[in-house]
Order: structure tokens, then C-alpha cells, then sequence
């Protein structure tokens, strides 16, 4: 199935991009996420995930469909 | 009324909603970019009531973005150099300014003398602070942050709603303005929709950013909306607060004369208390002008900090970490306990 992956703060740095869509193999949130931080180095970096505009839970697996949206948001600190 | 009539005409607003904002009192915790791009507004708006928190000094690489502030701001306390602007620019909005950081000691203290906190610091661990003294006094926080051009501005704890830790739950440190770097006009639009954020609250109307993580890249002109919601595990309690921000970052320790290898010892009682200590290598410096004279230690020093009862020297411990000194403890001894262990200890005596 296809998705897209908006990237947001510092992720934007280390992934190269703010947003791509990928094809994807994994079934849930949690294959994915492992499956990211395998091929990229983004273990340093603190994020929450949101599926479709809304943040998950990461300890809950969400099952994932054709076409989502996956934001990846990490805290910002600057002020 | 003149002053506010162009406002006063909106149907939100009216002579109602400008007496809600006479009577509101707000809490702006740091003077940076996005305290300086919403203070003046906040002022101008007719808000009564304002409190600033902020124990910093302006610095020359301030300047850029911190817009109530000039060359001759340099090295004064930032609270009272945005009090002396905003008192010029509307005298009937009654000001306080607190040139102190903000504490787990003072926070609840003070969160409890107003009716909405706004965060606009730059480190993470005092907004975690700020969201559970929040919680614990039962205000609603708004939160602004920014990492380069792209900000985050939400509202947590808004009538029992979501709080920053049901965002984020853990606390970890990213980069700040001054190791990422910041453009002024960037921080000031997340500033101002802070600002807008408060006004909302204060007049009851409808959208408040409660539940919901706004981010608006100021380099691509787009903004996103995400939703979230409260999580029901997290609790926090008064415990939790004390052993959170007190106990692991001023535990006291205990003297051994091996420590004075790597530290240099700090009293900072005034100095005419008693017994003075008799040993060459002790920096005397009383908190009451510790903040003055703290600026001939070197940060990469380790110290250690000693008073009459351990108050004071936990203050002045809270004061360095604040401050970026990475080595520094109170002891656990008293000046008196202090004295009779140096003097029988024949390594020190010389």
C-alpha cells in the first residue's frame, strides 16, 4: 500500500525532505516505526506519531490503510 | 474608552469583554522572542492584570528578535526592561515582574495569583514544569515553541482538557533558538498566536486551541492542525512535583575532604554570619547578591554550595544549573559541621 510521510522540526533535516510517499510493506504503526528507525538515524530524535491528522498512543499499534497520512512530530524547544 | 473602541465594536467583544480583560490576569513565563512578540499586544488589548517571569539578563545576540529591548537593555534584567516599554506604552495595565527563573519552590505560588499561564520559554524541562504546576493549580496553559522557521502553538489544561505531557509524554531536550537559530519575524507569529490564544480564552470564545497541535511553517506559509486527546494515566500530584524538579537536582551531599580535589567549595551566607571558614579555597558569595557577583565562576568548574540550613545553598544550586553550570551541589553540612570537619581533617590543614 501506498503512504505519506510529513516530517516535521528536525526530522525535516535528517530525512531530506518535509513529505514523501512511499510504498510500504508493514501492516501497522509499529512495524513502520521500527522499520524507520532501522534505515534512517532518527533513534535520538523525540517524536509522537499522528495517523490521518490525529496522535496515536506509539505503546498501541494502529493498523494502517492505503493511502494515510503519517506525521512524524517531534517537541520543538525555541522560544 | 476611546482607546479600545475599535475592539469594543467587534460582536465578540463588546463592554463585556472588555471588562473581562480589565479583570484578567495573566502570567507570561520568559521575556525571549515569543514573550517580547506577545507582551506588547497583550498590554495594548487592556488586559489589567500581567505578570513577567523571567531571571535572565538581555545579551547583545538577544536583540535580533527580543523587540522590547535596545543596546542600553544589555545586561539588564530582561522582566524589568520589558516592564519599563510596556508601562510606557499602556500605564493602565498593572504590571509585576518576578526577575527570578521559575522554580518547582515558586511556581504553584505563583501560578495561584493568575488565571492563565502563557509559556514562553525555551527549554523543555521548565515547560514540563510549567504544565504540571498548570495542572496542579488548575490553570490554562498556552504553549508556543519554535524550531527554525516552524512553530507549535497549542492551549493544554483549557477547562480540564489535554496537557503537554498527554502530547508529549517524555521529557527529553532538543535544540533551543541558540543552537538551532531563529529568525525574529518567525518566532514573533508564534508569539502573536499566543497572544490570540489568550484573548480567546479571556473573551469565552469558541476554538480555543485545546486538544489540538497547531504548527505553522513560517518559510512555507502552511499551517496543520493535529488532534490529540487526554490521556487518563497521567497524574500528577503534589509528590510528584517535589520529587520531579526538587529532590534529584539539589540532593545534598555529604562532605568528604576527597571531594575538594575536584570542587571548589561556595559559601554563600552574608558575611557577617558565623563561624567564617578557615580554609583557602572557599568563595564567598551571599545569595542575596549571589546573581551579581556569580558571573567570576567558570562553568566548567564543578562547585560546592554550603549555607546555615541548606535553603539558601539549594537556591543558589537551582540558580547555577539555571545558568548551565553542569557541576554543581549543595552539601549537606551546615558552616558549623563544616568548619569542625575541616579543621580535623589533616589533608586540609596548612
Amino acid at each position: 500500500m501506498k503512504i505519506t510521510l510529513k516530517y516535521f522540526g528536525q526530522l525535516v533535516d535528517v530525512m531530506g525532505n518535509h513529505e514523501e510517499t512511499r510504498e510500504i510493506e508493514v501492516k501497522n504503526s509499529n512495524e513502520l516505526l521500527e522499520q524507520m528507525k532501522q534505515n534512517n538515524p532518527i533513534s535520538h530524535i523525540p517524536f509522537q506519531l499522528a495517523i490521518n491528522d490525529v496522535l496515536i498512543n506509539q505503546e498501541e499499534s494502529k493498523k494502517l490503510n492505503d493511502g494515510d497520512v503519517i506525521a512524524l512530530l517531534p517537541p520543538y524547544a525555541g522560544g | 474608552m476611546s482607546r479600545y473602541q475599535r475592539q469594543i465594536i467587534l460582536p465578540q467583544i463588546g463592554e463585556q469583554g472588555q471588562q473581562k480583560l480589565t479583570e484578567a490576569r495573566v502570567l507570561v513565563i520568559g521575556t525571549g522572542g515569543l514573550g517580547c512578540a506577545l507582551l506588547p499586544y497583550l498590554v495594548a488589548s487592556g488586559i489589567g492584570n500581567l505578570g513577567i517571569v523571567d531571571g535572565d539578563r538581555v545579551e547583545e545576540s538577544n536583540l535580533h528578535r527580543q523587540i522590547l529591548f535596545s543596546n542600553n537593555s544589555i545586561g539588564k534584567f530582561k522582566a524589568e526592561e520589558a516592564q519599563v516599554f510596556l508601562n510606557n506604552q499602556n500605564p493602565a495595565c498593572n504590571i509585576t515582574v518576578y526577575t527570578e527563573y521559575l522554580t518547582a519552590e515558586n511556581a504553584l505560588q505563583l501560578f495561584e495569583k493568575y488565571d492563565i499561564i502563557v509559556d514562553a520559554t525555551d527549554r523543555i524541562a521548565i515547560r514540563y514544569l510549567i504544565n504540571d504546576a498548570a495542572v496542579l493549580t488548575g490553570k490554562p496553559f498556552v504553549y508556543g515553541s519554535i524550531h527554525r522557521f516552524e512553530g507549535q502553538v497549542s492551549v493544554f489544561n483549557y477547562r480540564n482538557g489535554p496537557t503537554y505531557r498527554c502530547l508529549f509524554p517524555k521529557a527529553v531536550e532538543v535544540p533551543s533558538c541558540a543552537e538551532a537559530g531563529v529568525l525574529g519575524t518567525s518566532v514573533g507569529l508564534i508569539g502573536l498566536m499566543q497572544a490570540q490564544e489568550v484573548m480567546k480564552i479571556i473573551l469565552g470564545t469558541e476554538n480555543v486551541l485545546s486538544g489540538e497541535l497547531l504548527l505553522y511553517n513560517t518559510l512555507t506559509a502552511s499551517q496543520h492542525k493535529f488532534q490529540f486527546s487526554k490521556n487518563e494515566q497521567i497524574k500528577i500530584t503534589h509528590a510528584f512535583l517535589d520529587t520531579e524538579y526538587t529532590s534529584e537536582k539539589i540532593e545534598p551531599k555529604p562532605f568528604h575532604s576527597s571531594l575538594l580535589e575536584k570542587y571548589k567549595l561556595i559559601d554563600v551566607r552574608e558575611l557577617n554570619e558565623h563561624p567564617r571558614i578557615q580554609y583557602h579555597n572557599i568563595l564567598e558569595l551571599p545569595l542575596s547578591n549571589f546573581k551579581e557577583t556569580m558571573n567570576q565562576l567558570d562553568k566548567e568548574q564543578a562547585y560546592l554550595v554550603f549555607c546555615k540550613s541548606g535553603l539558601r545553598a539549594a537556591k543558589a544550586v537551582t540558580i547555577l544549573q539555571e545558568y548551565n553550570f553542569k557541576n554543581t551541589r549543595a552539601l549537606q553540612e551546615s558552616a558549623s559541621q563544616l568548619e569542625v570537619l575541616i579543621t580535623n581533617s589533616s589533608v586540609l590543614k596548612q
